[in-house]
């Protein structure tokens, strides 16, 4: 009787510790303004698409499906890595988060050499940001997104030499924790931008 | 020394976020599909949207780690998350009815 009674206080206190968010408030406060601002990205996309139906149906056809989808599992990938690197440094394993932080790294310049290519087939198939109001907004959110992955780039760079410089440990990682928050969000807007601008049609 | 390191490659691959990267990864490429298709239609819409559902859930839960998190914080990202991909999906169900039928 006494065990069946201390067990849900042990569950209480574990909630209590794990009911936090993952980083400082700023951070998400930061995070929450990014959101906001995509939320008006996309709006602003849908009632175009409602207005000039044609070329918001033949655009996704014209632009290569394949550097979308590369771009779709690079950022879930880093996504990946960064979540070990959390998991790693929460068991205090200094090697191994930075192992997995510079693979973040790798992903995020990968996926702007990516885009780079994405844009030269676009300007070599006649396209560009003047074609249609398909591609303006095309080229509006994919670049708006490019900029916050180079933000979030040199984000992960700068808290991988901190890291390496031991600032972070087992009990002090909020900085990194915030650095991958905002990582994840990078990711989680790609999620809805992928088939936003490249599936559905 | 080698057990030990077959164990840690073990590890790393029976880890449940290697499995949610996994799933991820398979989903993105089924929802990839439907761009090759010559017509659209709105189950097919539908069917990407649950997928973009179901990885974004798989994110926010797994990967950002609020599963465990603060219930408010996890709350207002799903409802920005699931909310904003239902407009997707309606706007583009509708544009697709409504271009058909012109």
């Amino acid at each position: 009787m006494l065990t069946v009674n201390t067990v849900p206080t042990l569950l209480d206190d574990k909630n209590k510790v794990d009911a936090k968010i993952p980083g400082s408030v700023a951070a998400w406060v930061f995070i929450y303004a990014e959101l906001t601002e995509f939320g008006f990205f996309f709006i602003a996309f849908l009632l175009a698409k409602i207005y000039y139906p044609v070329a918001f149906y033949e655009g996704p056809a014209q632009i290569p499906i394949t550097t979308g989808l590369l771009n779709t599992l690079v950022l879930l990938s880093s996504s990946f890595f960064v979540s070990r690197a959390m998991q790693a440094i929460k068991r205090d394993d200094k090697n191994t988060t930075l192992f997995w932080l510079v693979l973040t790294i790798f992903a995020g310049l990968t996926y702007c050499g990516i885009k780079t290519w994405e844009y030269q087939l676009n300007e070599q198939a006649g396209i560009g940001p003047r074609t249609n109001y398909y591609f303006a907004s095309y080229y509006y959110i994919t670049f708006n997104h490019l900029l916050h992955v180079l933000i979030g780039t040199c984000t992960i760079i700068f808290v991988t030499l901190l890291t390496a410089l031991g600032y972070y440990n087992k009990s002090n990682h909020e900085g990194l924790e915030s650095a991958a928050s905002y990582w994840h969000m990078i990711d989680l807007v790609w999620i809805l931008i992928f088939p936003l601008l490249y599936v559905l049609r | 020394m080698q057990n030990k390191r077959y164990l840690r490659v073990k590890s790393y691959f029976t880890e449940k976020t290697f499995s949610i990267w996994l799933r991820l990864i398979g989903l993105t490429l089924i929802s990839a599909s439907f761009a090759e298709t010559n017509k659209p239609i709105v189950i097919s819409t539908i069917f990407v949207c649950v997928i973009v559902i179901i990885k974004g859930r798989w994110i926010i839960d797994e990967f950002m780690g609020l599963k465990h998190a603060a219930p408010l914080n996890r709350k207002i990202v799903k409802c920005y998350f699931y909310g904003m991909t239902t407009i997707v999906g309606l706007t583009v169900a509708y544009s697709q009815t409504s271009f058909q039928s012109i």
